[in-house]
């Protein structure tokens, strides 16, 4: 257990974006599954209204990090995230152990960081998450897109109606399903599906979208249709995707980070980090050379 | 002799096996539904529907029993749906790996394969007894308690199925785990409730032994659930060994209503499970 695995003492190269504009932030985050330890200190800064990408061989963590940034990991009680979580400048990582360990680790920590009040549900309302396979909810089609909606709000059926037909327009699925709104989601083609779970996603108004490889079952029709559907959503939310699709990476993304065993190896603007990629294994990792 | 041939030769042994295996049960439940039908068919009519039994040699029908079994089964059946889903839920979603639900999940095992005249017996010592009679309620927590293991197992079993994916895309929008459980998990599953119900149903539908120890039966109509109460199994068990060809008849036709109740409570489950299925 002593032995420090080297990619832990390795330099890494780290170019955040101004803190100024940052709509949701992991600091030193260390993540845990029961005794394993899967995240070391990552840092992701995430820029407001621009799309961050997040790349690296398979177990290095992506989904990982995706997963505390959200805190769906609140589900299983073996797992627990240590570090800080800041969304808007306030700390909500939830996990009550977090606090303690921060402290024994950290010494302290800075007082000046006030643990905000937003509760769980109320960061998972603004950080919403589409998931690699499409989890289409066993209802309508507008019931799917109504459900987050109805958690917070009520709202008549006029207004449900205008929700709905948005946030379908935007996830451009409008115009395959308006004719079925009342049809059932498990009907529809798997491209078509994710489409509806990122219309779900973003029919709550959050400011974060993550998305952990989106794509992944999709045919390349769809999936030049999904990342259409990003590049649009950038202007009103912020996106964090995790991709094992190198260009898609590149089409899409503002800023990439390289992920390696746990650890955020690289972080630069996305033309730098692919053309001009600073450590060796993103070197690597960016033109083939590694698994 | 070549591989080849050996093989082929297995395999026809395996095939004529299985065929004449097949054909064994088949025509078990041929002659069964065979013998129902010829014997039953026959004392069909109105007054089985009307009138309650009748004296040896008078003219009666099965009233009073087709009513007792109906409410005990229904209410028997909707304490055991009521309370088996709720478990079953407790054992998939929150308790399951707990040394408690490991306990429960072995408990439930137990006492879904507790012969009926056991739980019968327990019945009667807590509901019968102390209160100086048998009832439609004995009968009625008698069945629950048959049908409760079989739903709770069939529903942690169905639960288990879905997706963990689908239950945090849905804590992912905010929603409360119950609330996930509830609006989402459930309607995924709910084809697997509707047939664990079934099979609730079917299990209690015949049972004899637990409701002579806490129904008793009762020659007369009766809906009091605070006094004994007729069911068409113990009709049948006391008519069926009577020496009484009137009495032998109508217990033929109470066995071809338990039968036709069952299959087409089958059919109907099959029927909405698809339709749950589909939309
Ligand atoms: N539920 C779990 N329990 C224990 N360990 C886990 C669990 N989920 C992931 N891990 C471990 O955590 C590490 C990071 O996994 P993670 O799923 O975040 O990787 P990833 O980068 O998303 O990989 P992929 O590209 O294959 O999706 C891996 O070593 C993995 O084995
Ligand atoms: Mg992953």
């Amino acid at each position: 257990m002593n032995d420090i695995p080297a990619h832990l003492t390795e330099e890494v190269h780290l170019a955040f974006p101004s803190r100024d504009n940052l709509a949701i932030e992991a600091r030193k985050l260390d993540f845990f599954y029961g005794k394993t330890q899967a995240l070391y200190g990552v840092d992701l800064p995430v820029e407001r209204h621009k799309i961050t990408a997040l790349i690296g061989p398979s177990g290095c963590g992506k989904s990982t990090l995706l997963r505390a940034l959200n805190q769906i990991y609140d589900l299983y009680p073996k797992q627990h995230a240590v570090g800080r979580i800041l969304l808007d400048g306030h700390d909500v990582l939830a996990d009550r152990k977090s606090l303690s360990r921060l402290r024994e680790r950290d010494g302290g920590g800075d007082d000046t960081m006030v643990r905000s009040p937003i509760d769980i549900a109320g960061l998972r309302a603004r950080v919403g998450m589409v998931f690699q396979k499409p989890t289409p909810f066993p209802m309508s089609i507008y019931d799917n897109v109504a459900f987050g909606v109805r958690l917070y709000q009520r709202k008549s059926r006029a207004e449900m109606d205008v929700i709905v037909e948005k946030a379908l327009r935007r996830a451009a699925l409008w115009d395959e399903v308006k004719d079925k709104l009342h049809s059932s989601g498990l009907g529809l083609s798997g491209g078509q599906q994710q489409r509806l779970c990122v219309a779900r996603g973003i029919a709550v108004e959050p400011d974060v979208l993550l998305l952990d490889e989106p794509a992944s079952a999709l045919d390349p029709v769809s999936t030049a249709k999904l990342e259409e559907t990003l590049i649009e959503l950038r202007q009103d939310f912020t996106i964090v995707i995790v991709t094992h699709n190198l260009q898609q990476a590149a089409r899409i993304s503002n800023h990439t980070g390289f992920m390696y065993l746990g650890r955020m190896m690289e972080f630069q603007p996305t033309e730098e980090l692919f053309a001009n990629p600073r450590g060796q294994r993103t070197r690597d990792y960016v033109t083939g050379r590694f698994g | 002799m070549d591989r080849a041939l050996i093989r082929r030769i297995q395999n026809i042994i395996f095939v004529v096996l299985t065929a004449v295996a097949t054909l064994i049960a088949l025509t078990a439940l041929v002659l069964i539904l065979w013998s129902l039908l010829s014997k039953g068919i026959g004392g069909i009519d109105s007054k089985i529907f009307t009138m309650t039994q009748p004296a040896p040699g008078s003219e009666g029908g099965l009233s009073n029993a087709i009513m007792g079994s109906i409410m005990m089964c229904g209410i028997g059946l909707l304490i055991a749906v009521f309370v088996g889903i709720l478990a079953g839920t407790w054992l998939s979603e929150y308790g399951g790996n707990t040394a408690y639900g490991h306990a429960v999940r072995f408990l439930n095992d137990v006492l879904l394969s507790a012969p009926s005249i056991l739980i019968g017996l327990f019945v009667y010592e807590i509901l019968v007894r102390p209160f100086h009679g048998f009832s439609g309620w004995a009968g009625a927590v008698a069945l629950a308690i048959l049908a409760m293991p079989i739903v709770t197992r069939t529903t942690e079993d169905i639960l288990s199925l879905q997706p963990s994916a689908l239950r945090e895309a849905g804590m992912a929008l905010g929603a409360s785990r119950a609330f996930v459980i509830r609006k989402i998990v459930w309607k995924a599953a709910r084809a697997g409730l509707v047939t664990g119900a079934l099979l609730g149903f079917a299990r209690i539908s015949g049972e004899t032994a637990p409701l002579l120890f806490t129904a008793l039966g009762n020659q007369f109509f009766s809906a009091d659930l605070s006094q004994p109460m007729a069911s068409l199994p113990t009709t049948i068990f006391q008519f069926a060994l009577s020496a009484y060809d009137d009495w032998q008849r109508l217990a033929w036709v109470g066995a071809l209503l338990i039968a036709v109740a069952v299959l087409s409570i089958n059919i109907i489950g099959r029927v909405i499970a698809r339709e749950a299925r589909r939309s």
